[in-house]
């Protein structure tokens, strides 16, 4: 089978399918380090009003992102969690600078990063185990910080066949 | 140590500050039986004052209707289904998951975004042919704007 090439992030077009659901295509990360495909959901640049835009990358080997250290006017998360059979297993070194600060991170985690607080490079030193790397952010316009919020209701699952 | 002894449920989760921008993420135990891997979730608010994203991620790896009845929130949210890390675009599953009272049948990789106000679920997972990432991501309702009208 010809392995189809992948596109570079700027060229990358996910494929809307129904008027809320994207079809999520390939792209090739600018590191070399990275050599998975990528994948990125692309928020209101593809579906109005949607303005989450999440990316994942499958980290095998140390590399360095995110230079140089800047801000935005944005919130934005990134994650750092295993592979999925055991997400909360995660075996790497991680140093990611933060503010005035360079957290050193060897744990399942997300770090908040407020909008216009400074920060990266985001630099893998060691990978024991493969890991899941997710980039999400959320339009300025998203970006609030009301004086209060309404009470949120705790998220519910319920398991309408489970076992008793 | 046995799988039991170290997933709570999602209403006894408490993720752990490192710093004030800094979570690490604990396991939980799904409430579907089929969902036997720990389940991660970043709490929003809960972790962090003003974090207003919560984000929750499953591994897949059996049939199951893992959503609740059709129903709506004053929040936006986000329903990614993807494959593993080797490959997030080998989605070997068939899903049905009802958006706005119509059903969707889903057998790619992809998000489904549901706008606050929008009647959704059940999400069912007809077929697994194999494993894969379900995610749940939400935004507070204060966040989930709508600055063009």
């Amino acid at each position: 089978m010809v392995k189809a090439k992948i596109a570079s992030f700027d060229k990358l077009k996910n494929v809307v399918r129904e008027p809320n659901v994207v079809e999520l295509m390939p792209w090739k990360s600018i590191h070399p380090e990275i050599v998975e495909p990528m994948i990125t959901g692309l928020g209101n640049m593809e579906v109005h009003d949607s303005h989450l835009a999440m990316g994942f990358g499958r980290i095998t080997r140390p590399v360095t992102m995110g230079l140089p250290t800047h801000k935005h006017p944005h919130d934005q998360w990134i994650w750092l969690i295993g592979e999925p059979e055991h997400f909360h297993e995660f075996d790497a070194d991680v140093e990611m600078t933060l503010g005035n600060k360079i957290v050193k991170i060897n744990y399942p985690c997300y770090i908040f990063i407020p909008k216009n607080v400074m920060h990266c490079p985001l630099a893998v030193k060691r990978v024991g185990k493969p890991f899941i790397f997710i980039d999400a952010r959320i339009s300025e316009e998203a970006s609030v910080r009301p004086k209060t919020y309404k009470k949120h209701t705790p998220v519910k699952y319920i398991a309408p066949k489970k076992k008793k | 140590v046995k799988k039991e002894d170290f997933m709570v449920s999602l209403e006894k989760l408490k993720n752990v500050k490192h710093t004030k921008n800094l979570i690490e993420l604990k396991p939980w135990k799904s409430v579907f039986d089929t969902i036997t891997s720990p389940m991660i979730t970043a709490l929003g608010l809960k972790d962090i004052p003003e974090s207003n994203l919560s984000i929750g991620f499953a591994y897949i790896t059996k049939p199951d209707n893992i959503s609740g009845p059709s129903h709506k929130h004053p929040f936006d949210q986000w329903i990614f289904l993807i494959g593993t890390p080797e490959n997030f675009l080998d989605l070997d599953a068939d899903i049905e998951f009802e958006l706005d009272k119509k059903v969707e049948k889903i057998n790619y990789p992809c998000y489904a975004f549901i706008p606050k106000g929008m009647y959704h679920c059940p999400l069912v997972v007809k077929r697994v042919g194999k494993p894969f990432i379900f995610i749940d991501a939400r935004l507070t309702r204060e966040a989930s704007i709508r600055p063009t009208g």
